[in-house]
């Protein structure tokens, strides 16, 4: 995962220099997946699906894709629309002959985004130019160059979605990091059954449909920028107590779709203060959260002037980059030399 | 390089396996090692087609793709997985249409109807590995699909074309070099 620390790194030096073009979420490799046209479905859209009248998986099969549906929810890690079945169900997965998949493909989707969607699975035993098909689920014991139902299953829920192809590393060292694959695996090969969104599948659906709470994590697959500020009081009297709110938010950027400006609350954001015309920063400590979404609160009770600041580090378990505010000064005063009334008692300073 | 004559023959090796397959009762053993593919069982009947079964190539369905050397005939690239115009269709690494280059001949990648190209990109792995392990990056553009072909072996070239909101399609060819 190496290149997740390269754009964390990337983020930051971003951040602070380069600011948001070099951001951009397009499909290059190893980054979120690309997203197919047609447009989305809505939030948190609940997609029921039931068995295409003529095409009816046998049992194991229906299983494996109730599971994949499970699987959707479990793992989206966004606001994306999730599969349910119901017996009366409006968008039909089939299973067998009648599949209009290209002629060298396994399973196959149509999407119409927002109303509905089809999906299809060949037959167990169908017979290609290139090799006949083994569904694991078929078996007691899943022999080698099958295809796990749930896997495929779960791919091809990403696509109704609107995912596109991941792509990968030639040498497909990333294959993990997406479901949704342009060359699907065959047991043992890597990811052969994998049962959740890769990050790079869920990266991409953050962007499209939101994530699912302030706190949620974003997907190391992601490439965000946060914007951090800080409000402080002007002025405090000597001895007074001054709070600076600090304001953390995943950065406004066209190219972070749904997730642009979103509050970031439950981090970790730190307050630091030095005294005007030094230049080393002093930990002052963590900041608690705030009143509202996004925003983080400390007090601090002065008897001479200070300059603070906030400051996010970047996160080694979510998509964030590291930001640092500006620096606010709050005056005491406008007393400055005891004895000064209601403050500080004379010869104390 | 390889003579025309060469490419001929090797061009209509899977066309003439496909009359062979229709006309006997008797499955017959692919042109493309089944060793290529994890995913074989069996020895399967050849009923080899490059275009979908869903529609007309570039309309209903991903274009076709050829590819060609100077001086050689065409020789159409096994489709595998697509997304194309809200629909799509998933498969595994392919074993390809075979085609006999020379090393380091100019492979150029055209699709059939000719439709814009956004994007493409190149894998080529052995045509031994199976599931395409030991691929290698073997180029990637925006405009015009052009790709070095290897070293003397038989190895199995994978394109991705992207055609912008359209769709994206993968074809894949087993290069041949003596």
């Amino acid at each position: 995962m190496k290149h997740i620390r390269d754009r964390r790194l990337a983020v930051l030096v971003s951040t602070l220099t380069l600011g948001l073009s070099v951001l951009a979420g397009s499909a290059v490799a190893h980054g979120p997946d690309p997203f197919l046209a047609g447009g989305a479905f809505g939030q948190n859209q609940a997609l029921n699906f039931s068995w295409r009248s003529g095409a009816v998986p046998v049992a194991a099969i229906q299983t494996a894709i109730k599971a994949a549906a499970a699987d959707v929810t479990a793992t989206r890690g966004s606001k994306a629309a999730t599969f349910t079945y119901a017996t009366t169900g409006g968008n039909p997965i089939g299973y067998g002959l009648g599949a209009t998949c290209g002629v060298n493909g396994i399973a196959c989707f149509t999407r119409t985004a927002p109303t509905s969607f089809t999906m299809w699975l060949r037959e167990q035993g169908h017979v290609f130019d290139w090799g006949s098909l083994k569904w694991c689920q078929s078996y007691s014991v899943p022999p080698s160059g099958c295809f796990d139902v749930e896997t495929i299953a779960l791919d091809e829920f990403g696509h109704v979605e609107g995912l596109g192809h991941h792509v990968n590393e030639p040498d497909e060292s990333d294959y993990l990091d997406a479901v949704v694959q342009t060359f699907s695996h065959a047991k043992p090969q890597v990811g052969w059954n994998v049962h959740a969104f890769g990050v790079c599948d869920v990266a991409t659906l953050q962007r499209v449909y939101d994530v699912l709470s302030w706190s949620a994590k974003y997907s190391t697959c992601n490439l965000l920028a946060t914007t951090l500020t800080v409000a402080a009081p002007a002025t405090v009297v000597y001895g007074g107590s001054a709070t600076a709110v600090a304001t953390l938010k995943v950065t406004d950027a066209s190219a972070y779709g749904r997730l642009g400006a979103n509050p970031l609350s439950g981090r970790v954001v730190t307050l630091q203060t030095r005294a005007p015309g030094t230049t080393t920063w002093l930990v002052a400590g963590t900041m608690t959260a705030g009143a509202t979404a996004g925003t983080y609160a400390r007090t601090l009770t002065l008897t001479a002037d200070v300059q603070v600041r906030a400051v996010f580090k970047a996160p080694t378990d979510e998509g964030l980059g590291g930001s640092i505010s500006s620096t606010a000064t709050i005056d005491v005063g406008p007393c400055k030399v005891a004895p000064c009334p209601m403050s500080a008692p004379a010869g104390s300073q | 390089m390889a003579t025309t004559r060469t490419r001929l023959i090797a061009a209509a090796l899977p066309l003439l396996a496909v009359l062979v397959a229709g006309c006997a009762a008797q499955p017959t053993t692919p042109s493309v090692s089944a060793a290529t593919t994890p995913a074989v069982a069996t020895t399967p009947p050849l009923t080899a087609s490059v275009v979908p079964a869903t529609g007309r190539p570039g309309i209903e369905a991903p274009p076709d793709a050829e590819l060609s050397v100077e001086g050689g005939d065409p020789v159409t690239g096994r489709l595998g997985t697509f997304a194309w115009r809200g629909g799509g269709s998933d498969s595994p690494w392919l074993p390809g249409t075979p085609i006999q280059v020379g090393a380091g001949e100019t492979l150029r990648v055209t699709p059939t109807p000719d439709i814009a190209i956004s994007g493409w990109s190149a894998l080529l792995a052995p045509a031994a590995s199976t599931g395409g392990e030991g691929a290698v990056n073997a180029g990637s553009g925006s405009t015009a699909v052009e790709v070095t072909a290897p070293g003397a072996g038989s190895w199995t070239l994978a394109v991705t074309i992207e055609f912008g909101d359209l769709g994206s399609a993968t074809y894949s060819w087993l290069l041949e070099v003596p």
